[in-house]
């Protein structure tokens, strides 16, 4: 006769419990306002539109990269882009530009982190408030500018990015 | 392992299939499974920025928990080989032995699916468990070894060559998996009554017993005849 006992006892809110418990630590590396990586780290820079510009829908987010990115499948880093402080709600990027479409009007807040290809962060983010103003108001923004601009003064809209 | 009569008021016998620690073994391997096969999905759906519900639920985007999950069931599997050293023996064992006469079962299997008429096979699993067995830890441990490969590894170019083996592992596994619930759910007729072989209680209806596995049902009813 053969025993069916494959393991001893492993309990399932145990595996549970770890696997929340690793969730939450990997959650924490992407918090908002994570500096770029120091001196030697990878950087991400907005270089368009400028922090606190007045921008018409859509306008395109331009940046650059201190490393070269690429599809996650590649090996290469990408960023995330998001909008609004919803970190979790983003879009992957790979190429240095991005259209940024469907923001009400008001103030809002612009990110971009860079991440590892397995989609852990490399340490690199930076953020720009813009004026959403009317459609077909002011013109988008493209004029360059500073990007790495860390905080801003808050008071962004709830709108939820999600492209 | 016994036939055992149950508990006065209820008249009919079972017989245990599968002890506690391997039923809970299994369950905590499934649960992450499923989880990692969900968020696995939305990654090559391309949706990963939109947080799933489940990923609303742990308040982390379905990638983080992807590899929480990863990270956890490659623990599991691990605590399962250390600690179950000798049932992992005996699974493999029985995976692996191939009689003659298995080709017939298999050959039956089509129609048995419907109609429960199972060609005879003398194993504790049957000749087509043995061979999803097979294919399925394969397919889960080259999931789980490129899985740690890519959370290491962060990036480059043998990150690249590991992410395309996840990626068609878990091609080939989503399907067998699939195809292992549909079975084990007992919705197909020739396979009704086995869900109980690994939940609540593990004890199987000695009827069902004789029908999947009649050699293993005979060893047990001569070892422990019923009580
Ligand atoms: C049942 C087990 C598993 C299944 C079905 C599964 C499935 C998948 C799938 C389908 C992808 C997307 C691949 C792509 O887009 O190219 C993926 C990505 C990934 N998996 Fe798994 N996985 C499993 C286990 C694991 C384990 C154990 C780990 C390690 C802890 C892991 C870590 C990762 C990582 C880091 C990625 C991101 C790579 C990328 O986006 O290119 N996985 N997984």
């Amino acid at each position: 006769m053969m025993k069916s006992s494959i393991a001893r006892p492993v309990s399932v809110a145990g595996a549970l419990a770890l696997s929340m418990l690793l969730a939450a630590c990997g959650a924490n590396g992407t918090a908002d306002g994570a500096a770029d990586g120091g001196a030697g780290g990878p950087k991400v820079t907005i270089t368009s539109p400028a922090d606190g510009a007045d921008v018409s829908m859509p306008f395109t987010l331009r940046f650059t990269t201190s490393v070269p990115i690429g599809p996650p499948d590649s090996g290469r880093e990408h960023v995330h882009v998001f909008t609004d402080q919803d970190t979790a709600d983003y879009t992957v990027v790979t190429s240095p530009s991005f259209t940024i479409q469907d923001l009400p009007p008001g103030k809002h807040m612009v990110g971009v982190t860079l991440q590892h290809a397995d989609h852990s962060p490399a340490g690199a983010s930076a953020q720009i408030t813009v004026n959403v103003t009317a459609s077909g108001g002011a013109g988008a923004a493209t004029a360059p500018s500073g990007g790495d601009s860390g905080g801003s003064d808050g008071g962004y809209s709830g709108y939820g990015g999600g492209y | 392992m016994a036939t055992r009569r149950r508990p006065a008021g209820r008249s009919r016998p079972s017989v245990e299939r599968n002890d506690r620690r391997t039923r809970w073994f299994h369950a905590a391997v499934y649960l992450t499974v499923l989880v990692l096969l969900a968020t696995g999905w939305r990654l090559i759906a391309g949706n990963e920025g939109t947080p799933s519900p489940l990923a609303t639920l742990f308040g982390t985007p379905d990638t983080t928990l992807h590899r929480g999950v990863g990270w956890a069931l490659a623990v599991l599997v691990l605590i399962g080989v250390v600690l179950g050293r000798k049932g992992v023996r005996t699974f493999v064992a029985e995976s692996l032995r191939w009689r003659p006469g298995d080709a017939r079962w298999l050959a039956r299997w089509p129609r048995a699916v419907f109609t429960g008429r199972f060609a005879h096979h003398d194993g504790h699993f049957d000749p087509g468990q043995r061979l999803l067995n097979v294919v399925m830890v394969m397919g889960l441990a080259v999931l789980v070894g490129t899985g740690l490969g890519l959370v290491l590894l962060h990036g480059g170019p043998v990150f690249a060559v590991l992410d395309r083996v996840h990626r068609w592992a878990t091609y080939v596994v989503t399907p067998l998996i699939a195809g292992h619930v549909l079975v084990a759910s007992g919705v197909l007729p020739g396979y009704r009554g086995v869900w109980r072989s690994m939940h609540l209680g593990g004890r199987l209806d000695p009827e069902v017993a004789r029908r999947l596995w009649p050699a293993w049902a005979e060893r047990e009813n001569r070892d422990r005849p019923p009580g």
